[in-house]
């Protein structure tokens, strides 16, 4: 306990959230196009709402079935990340199911006008072919991500809650 | 996010709008190189913008963005904003001014 104190302390290691509260998740797929500047938070509520299940959206590295290796100098491997979509292992197969109909490649109109694509685990895809399609499409995510250009506003008002009607005045109109 | 692109008319300018990672003030605009100097113009002229095409959004900014912008304008046609500054205004005032203190020490009454 104290070594794990100590450890915390100095940093070494950290504690990370779960993207979402179920007690086995699973993948459900990665966003293809999304940006690291992206708020996780409102994905995670849009798509929970759209599917009507409880999602899970964080910002993680595409993974393979390639294994982990120690990256060295001479042979430094590109990470590419993505908007990662986890949910309950029980109804992750209706979850990917539900989602294509917004993300898929055929798809115009997109939720939130934010155009993406939704891409499965790779250790899911079966065809040859898709799974050559798969590395393209990353390669895809990783050119988007190095290209896009940011510009931040400051000039939105944040604090429109004071902006409302006080709760006495309206229950006194009421009342009148 | 529905604002289209003038050089790429089916292409939105914005790639993503979103809230400033640890910044409750801050949004975030995202844009592909193409669209950077849309974009650019957009975000900066975003005041003259809404309030030409949707005026009662203007309540979502602030008082200061709002007072900073009172003079400008939204151009539909060239898709730009301009700004009818002060300086014009500020030097006339400032020459009269000065005309009138030099004509005082002229003339003093």
């Amino acid at each position: 306990m104290d070594r794990t104190l100590s450890s915390l302390c100095n940093h070494n290691i950290g504690i990370y959230l779960k993207a979402c509260d179920h007690k086995n998740t699973s993948d459900v797929g990665w966003l293809l196009y999304s940006a690291r500047q992206q708020d996780e938070e409102r994905p995670t509520h849009m798509l929970s709402s759209l599917t009507n299940e409880i999602l899970g959206v964080k910002w993680k590295q595409v993974h393979t079935t390639e294994g982990f290796c120690k990256p060295s100098a001479d042979d430094p491997k590109v990470k590419i990340f993505a908007l990662h979509i986890e949910g309950p292992t029980d109804k992750a197969h209706d979850i990917q199911q539900k989602l294509p109909q917004w993300y898929s490649s055929s798809s115009t109109s997109f939720p939130d006008l934010t155009k993406m694509r939704l891409i499965p685990p790779f250790n899911t895809i079966i065809s040859r072919e898709h799974k050559a399609n798969f590395a393209t499409l990353t390669s895809h995510q990783e050119e988007l991500t190095k290209r896009l250009a940011t510009t931040t506003s400051w000039e939105f008002a944040t604090n429109l809650l004071l902006d409302k009607p006080s709760p006495k005045k309206v229950h006194s109109d009421n009342y009148l | 996010m529905s604002i289209k692109s003038a050089t790429y008319p089916n292409c939105p300018v914005f790639h993503t709008i979103d809230k400033s990672w640890r910044d409750d003030n801050g949004v975030t605009f995202t844009f592909a190189p193409e669209h950077e100097s849309d974009g650019r113009i957009y975000v900066d002229g975003l005041v003259p913008y809404i309030r030409a095409t949707a005026p009662a959004f203007l309540s979502q900014f602030t008082e200061e963005a709002r007072n900073c912008h009172k003079n400008s304008h939204w151009d539909p046609k060239l898709n730009r904003y301009s700004q009818l500054t002060n300086w014009a205004y500020g030097i006339t005032y400032t020459s009269m001014t000065n005309s009138i203190s030099q004509m005082s020490q002229l003339h003093p009454v």
